[in-house]
């Protein structure tokens, strides 16, 4: 909480039926400079989000009168506003399928709020950047000065800190890399990362999948077996962190 | 009864007993002496027990007229003639009749008792070996299996038992049916319906059937195919031992299963009031510091050092976590407990696993102090979700039973067509009287302040992969965890398809 503020101007819509979790959105985000509206209940939802479009939706999934992979689904229709979903741990297949209907990204509750915040900041710059471009470097560093800087436009790989030297990627594995890239700290599903690097053919081989980042981690990571970016959700995809989300 | 010593072909015992006769005749003509006929009529007589002995009783009687026709003629004077001059003669002859008759019946219903005793030997040997059948029974197809064996060898017809399920008598079902199915489909429900013989609508040909039950209550029917509904009456009287025996041993089932019933019962509900006591009080320990912290800061925040603050602050949030960690522990057993967790195999990396377990065990106990031995691993067929929860399980534990200052170490591993993962810690290890019962629910080490849960959950899900989790290598010092887990077979060559590294050139 103590880490310095960015005044942001977003505005937030938490949908959302338990108050206490409602209040605490409400107070950690307006103290970052957030606007913010709420809904209990999907049909206030629906409202809220036709009459005043905010700029991010924060939603629960279990709602009193129905299920909140309807409102993403229905959001998905006219808008690619960023939505971040809220559920809990034991529910990976919930997540995938608000994942998998459009849904930017999701939180598990419990959260703190620099995770919150993290991923809130993930989804705003993807928005505004899609307004510009893409951008063309991303830059994966520690706090000991290890890590690795992708160039997209010149598809190289460079290894940062001591001894670091250019990475030699397959094909492959550089359209792997480039996707987690363009969608940096942001999580992607296994069926939405094999349709974009090896095309809608190949849904099912996972097992591609799992290869293909076990070599990436060996060539980028310096320590692949607890890896810094190239990060598993267990149970529902990869995502390239490069926010310091956890502590 | 009518079981009697299987007779000969009667030619056969015709010429037998005219040969021991005319046998008996050439003696009595050796030995005869004109005066006295007593030995020539015993000579004869013994001729007669012989053929009574060997022969059926029709032919033991044709003896004694052959015999007796034979002294007439023969040895009483005058000779050639069928009269008897002589009164001692004619005695001698009545004598000889007589006895004879009376010798052979006498022979005859030794033989018909004996065969009786022997039969029921028999049968009391069948009934002793149907009794141990149906002691060693452990469900109710066995018993009627064991009965079926038992009557085959009594009833020599096709026939079939039904046994009722449990629970309303009104309407049994055929819940077992053991035997040759001539009855059908439709025959056996009619037949069950009425629980009582004759010929039933349905039914292929005339049956007739004895109920199996005890008192008034019937658990079950045997019928068997019959014509005559006399012997069928006699035969069903014959079979009420073997019967009730056979329902004995279904009661008796049916008893223990009930008892086992209430066993489990209560055994749960003993778990359950355990659980219920173990979870309000580690729940609430952690609620009390949170519950300290805040009402504190809400009090006094205002006069507390920053640093406090922050201490106090920082307590509630990791006091939250573990207690969401209890709960997430507890909300698994119970789903496990409820059969309602589902194994989602899927191509799954061991690494990646291992991995994201070590990173959200670091994450929590904000310390680097688990360190990851780096190895080449296949790829698994696993549910990542419930395998890294298994892997987190491990290192918590290492984490909080080994003292702060310990190292845990993650020792991944393949050898012999498995795979796994040893969680190694230098700390003091398990004591040896927790050994045993370490991976049940509820068990905890000294310093735990857990609900112990954690081994037994990880356990379960390693058992739920066709694997393995023990405690490994208890003569090492410290504590290693082994998980092992089957390897399947790869699939197929996946890099194999792309070129060596070609320098990220399109």
């Amino acid at each position: 909480m103590n880490e310095p503020t960015a005044v942001c101007t977003a505005n937030a819509l938490i949908v959302e039926d338990e108050a206490p979790i409602r209040r605490f959105l409400r107070t950690a985000l307006a103290a970052r400079g957030y606007r913010v509206d709420e809904a209990d209940t999907l049909q206030a939802a629906r409202l809220q989000v036709t009459a005043r479009p905010p700029d991010v939706v924060l939603l629960d999934l279990g709602l009193p009168d129905g299920d909140g992979i309807e409102l993403v689904h229905e959001i998905r229709g006219w808008s690619q506003l960023p939505i971040v979903v809220l559920s809990a741990r034991d529910q990976e297949s919930v997540k995938v399928a608000a994942l998998d209907a459009g849904a930017d990204d999701f939180l598990t509750k419990p959260f703190g709020v620099p995770e919150l915040l993290a991923r809130l900041r993930v989804v705003l710059r993807r928005r505004a950047r899609s307004e510009v471009d893409e951008v063309p470097v991303v830059t994966c560093r520690g706090s000991d000065g290890r890590g690795f800087r992708l160039d997209l436009a010149r598809r190289q790989c460079h290894l940062l800190g001591e001894g670091g030297a250019d990475v030699k990627l397959t094909p492959t594995e550089f359209r792997l890399l480039a996707t987690l890239a363009r969608h940096a700290g942001r999580v992607l599903t296994h069926t939405a990362l094999l349709r974009e690097v090896w095309g809608p053919n190949h849904d099912g081989d996972l097992a591609y999948l799992r290869v293909f980042m076990g070599q990436l981690r060996h060539k980028l990571e310096p320590e692949p077996a607890v890896p810094r970016w190239l990060l598993t959700e267990p149970g529902v995809g990869y995502r390239l962190g490069i926010d310091p989300v956890e502590a | 009864m009518n079981r009697t010593v299987p007779h000969r072909p009667i030619r056969r015992e015709v010429a037998e007993m005219l040969a021991i006769v005319a046998g008996a005749v050439g003696l009595a003509a050796l030995t005869h002496a004109p005066g006295s006929l007593a030995t020539e009529a015993m000579v004869l007589v013994l001729g007669i027990v012989v053929v009574a002995l060997r022969c059926r009783r029709i032919l033991a009687t044709a003896a004694v007229l052959v015999s007796s026709l034979a002294f007439n003629v023969l040895f009483t004077e005058p000779r050639w003639s069928l009269t008897i001059a002589d009164r001692n003669a004619l005695a001698a002859f009545v004598v000889m009749l007589v006895l004879g008759l009376l010798m052979s019946t006498l022979v005859e219903r030794l033989r018909a008792s004996s065969a009786a005793a022997h039969s029921r030997a028999e049968e009391l040997a069948s009934l002793n070996q149907l009794a141990r059948a149906l002691a060693v029974a452990d469900d109710e197809r066995a018993v009627a299996q064991a009965l079926l064996d038992h009557l085959v060898g009594v009833v020599d017809a096709p026939l079939v038992l039904l046994f009722a399920g449990q629970g309303s008598s009104s309407r049994p079902s055929a819940a077992v049916v053991v035997g040759d199915d001539w009855l059908g489909e439709a025959g056996r429900h009619a037949l069950i319906a009425r629980m009582d013989g004759g010929t039933v609508p349905g039914t292929p040909g005339p049956v007739a059937s004895a109920p199996i039950g005890l008192a008034e209550v019937s658990v079950g029917l045997l019928a068997w195919r019959s014509d005559a509904a006399d012997a069928s009456t006699a035969l069903a009287g014959r079979l009420s031992t073997a019967l009730t025996q056979a329902a004995t041993a279904i009661e008796r089932l049916r008893a223990q299963t009930a008892e086992r019933q209430l066993h489990e019962a209560a055994a749960k509900e003993r778990l359950r009031s355990t659980l219920l006591a173990s979870v309000s009080h580690d729940l609430r320990t952690p609620l009390a510091s949170i519950t300290g912290a805040a009402s504190s800061l809400l009090d006094d925040g205002a006069d507390l050092p920053p640093a406090e603050r922050t201490a106090l602050l920082a307590g509630i949030v990791q006091e939250s976590q573990r207690l969401n960690e209890l709960i997430a522990n507890l909300l698994f057993a119970t789903r496990l407990d409820a059969g309602d967790v589902v194994l989602r195999a899927e191509w799954t990396s061991l690494e990646e696993i291992v991995g994201a377990a070590v990173r959200r065990a670091r994450t929590q106990s904000r310390s680097g102090r688990i360190q990851v031995v780096p190895a080449a691993l296949p790829l698994l067929q696993a549910d990542p979700v419930l395998l890294e929860q298994c892997v987190f399980l491990l290192l918590d534990n290492a984490v909080r039973h080994a003292p702060q200052e310990a190292h845990v170490e993650v020792r991944p591993f393949v050898a012999d067509g498995r795979v796994g993962v040893d969680v190694h810690d230098d700390g003091p290890g398990v004591p040896p009287e927790l050994r045993a019962r370490l991976f049940q629910r509820f068990e905890r080490g000294p310093r735990s302040s857990g609900l112990g849960l954690g081994l037994a959950i990880a356990a379960a899900i390693a058992r739920a992969h066709g694997g393995s989790l023990r405690l490994h290598d208890v003569e090492q010092p410290g504590a290693t965890f082994r998980l092992e887990l089957p390897v399947p077979v790869q699939p197929g060559d996946v890099a194999g398809h792309e070129a060596d590294p070609s320098g990220g050139e399109p």
